[in-house]
């Protein structure tokens, strides 16, 4: 488990954490409140589903596909300009990412990187602190030691 | 109609009370949308059979496979030619066609979504026409809500101009031998000139909507449509078996075929032509995937439906009821041809035509010996099936189109509200029954 991790507040915009993530370079980003208490995680599938037209996000009757676009670089950057101010919390009420507690065996955490390859959140089972997070790298170091 | 000696005391009650107390349980769960449609129809009919009203060969003969095969096949059909992207393609090529001026695209895409609705089946062609426009909508930056009312609107007016355009007239002209053509020379004119009429009355009402900047027009115009066929063997395919089963309809009074032997043969041709250059297994799971996406809620609701009908025709309370309707009327056929059309309008409004229609179909063919036999019916059928399906525009639960329009709003973030629908919907509506009113009046009466 890797404790020095990039989190982010409560009071950060989508702005804000896209220019974390994008300075960092980090997938996913769990957000904590000034108790420590985690709250959620803002990934690279939230940035996506801005600049994704919706018909492409309407589960089984979505466009199958955006090869007849024309690719405007345009829209995409105002799309990202017009999602800058909403705060972050309007990012944070789905359930697509999942939360580790530190007890649980490794094959809860290999299955879950397996359903959604992002790192995955080590919440305390009492008190919802966030404890660190569970990468595909660590995993792999522990099974190759 | 009584084909089998009905019991006259069922757990204590008349026969009569009995079938027309379970037809009134289903049809009040039905309207209320609490329970599955599919499971309170089945029940209904289980009921009928249970209760000793109708046996459960009785019960079969009762379902109209005619009307099920003709939707399924239309299902299997429309489900195989959608993968090849030809909608998406359509769909561009009209906003195009119209340089991608909102109002323009706004017309282009109605006209397509009701020429589409006229051909196949409405909740499929809905199904889409939505997400692109979805799309080119937002890659416009117009609100979506007057395309998506539109597409409402006339889907169910296209749907009415043809025997395999929406339910109701598959219903009726299964059970009365009504042709495609037929529905082309007594149902379409009807509908081109409601057609006619609501165009530009949609145009008005949303017009100061309608607005775009010039690069939000240029993206849709450098839109590559041809890139949206993703198949274009399938697009050959599919189209050819369309055109095929088309003209069959337009043909099967001469060949003394029936919709559904031209529907169900159409789709297994295309799904032989899309299937028999893969192994054996991966047939199986492509036919197994076709074959699902057809609507099943629908079609066991439509069985259900005609089993539960057949019961209380059985049971003597359809005799009765058009006796009560002739009552009504004084026997004067313009009365009751005019009040089945406004009535079967206002009713299908609010509640699903499918079943209304189902019980509608054994009352009228009741009223034969009063108008003239046969013939003299043909005025109530033409009224029936231009009030039940321009009736569905009435409100958001008019027609299953218009729900799943709403559930895919819904779903992209732009609601498509009961209230504000009725508002504007309602009165096209009843815009589309007068003109209807007129026509028949003039035409038959």
């Amino acid at each position: 488990m890797r404790t020095d991790i990039v989190t982010l507040s409560m009071n950060d915009t989508f702005g804000g954490g896209l220019k974390t993530m994008a300075e960092q370079r980090i997938r996913s980003l769990p957000v904590v409140d000034d108790k420590g208490i985690y709250r959620g995680t803002f990934d690279l599938f939230d940035i996506w589903e801005i600049l994704l037209p919706r018909a492409a996000l309407l589960e089984e009757n979505s466009v199958p596909d955006l090869s007849f676009l024309s690719g405007s670089r345009e829209l995409l950057v105002e799309k990202l300009n017009e999602a800058g101010p909403r705060p972050i919390s309007e990012f944070l009420d789905d359930d697509k990412t999942s939360i580790i507690h530190p007890d649980a065996p490794v094959e809860e955490a290999i299955l879950l990187l397996y359903r959604r390859s992002t790192p995955l959140p080590v919440v305390d089972r009492k008190n919802r602190k966030l404890r660190g997070v569970i990468t595909a790298w660590e995993i792999l170091q522990l099974l190759r030691a | 109609m009584h084909e089998t000696a009905v019991p006259q005391v069922i757990f204590g009650w008349n026969a009569a009370w009995f079938a027309s107390i379970v037809f009134a349980v289903v049809y009040v769960l039905i309207i209320a949308e609490k329970m599955n449609r599919a499971i309170v129809a089945l029940l209904g009919a289980g009921l009928m059979i249970l209760g000793g009203l109708i046996t459960q060969e009785a019960a079969i003969r009762g379902i109209d496979f005619n009307t099920i095969g003709l939707l399924l096949g239309m299902m299997v059909i429309v489900g195989v030619t959608g993968k090849s992207g030809v909608f998406q393609y359509l769909a561009v090529w009209s906003a195009k066609k119209v340089k991608a001026r909102p109002a323009g695209v706004l017309i282009m895409l109605s006209l397509v979504t009701a020429v589409l609705s006229a051909l196949l089946d409405n909740v499929t062609t809905v199904l889409l026409i939505v997400p692109v426009t979805l799309l080119i909508t937002e890659e416009l930056k117009v609100k979506p809500y007057p395309f998506l009312v539109s597409e409402i609107l006339f889907s169910n007016i296209g749907g009415t101009a043809t025997l395999v355009g929406d339910p109701p007239n598959i219903m009726i002209g299964s059970a009365v031998g009504f042709t495609f053509n037929d529905f082309i020379l007594h149902a379409a004119p009807a509908a081109v000139v409601v057609m006619v009429v609501s165009l530009p009355l949609v145009y008005l009402i949303w017009r100061k909507e309608l607005v775009t900047s010039e690069s939000a027009r240029n993206r849709v115009m450098n839109f590559h449509e041809r890139e949206a066929i993703t198949d274009p063997r399938l697009l050959k395919q599919s189209l050819l078996v369309l055109t095929l089963v088309t003209l069959g309809f337009i043909l099967a009074h001469t060949l003394h075929l029936q919709p559904a032997t031209i529907a169900m043969f159409g789709a297994a041709a295309l799904l032989l032509l899309d299937n028999y250059r893969h192994g054996s297994e991966e047939q199986t799971r492509r036919v197994h995937h076709a074959f699902a996406e057809a609507e099943w809620v629908t079609l066991m609701f439509f069985a259900g439906l005609f089993m539960l009908v057949h019961g209380l025709e059985a049971a003597g309370v359809i005799h009765a009821m058009a006796k009560q309707l002739l009552e009504a009327t004084g026997g004067d056929k313009t009365t009751t041809v005019l009040s089945i059309l406004w009535g079967s309008a206002i009713l299908s409004s609010f509640v699903d035509n499918i079943p209304f229609v189902a019980t509608m179909i054994p009352l009228i063919e009741n009223l034969a010996p009063t108008f003239g036999g046969e013939e003299g019916l043909r005025p109530l059928w033409w009224a029936l099936s231009l009030g039940a399906c321009l009736g569905g525009n009435g409100s958001l639960i008019g027609a299953s189109a218009n729900l799943v329009v709403a559930g895919l709003a819904d779903r992209a973030g732009q609601p498509v509200g009961f209230l504000p629908f009725l508002k504007s919907a309602f009165l096209l509506m009843i815009l589309s029954i007068a003109i209807s009113h007129v026509y028949i009046y003039f035409r038959y009466l």
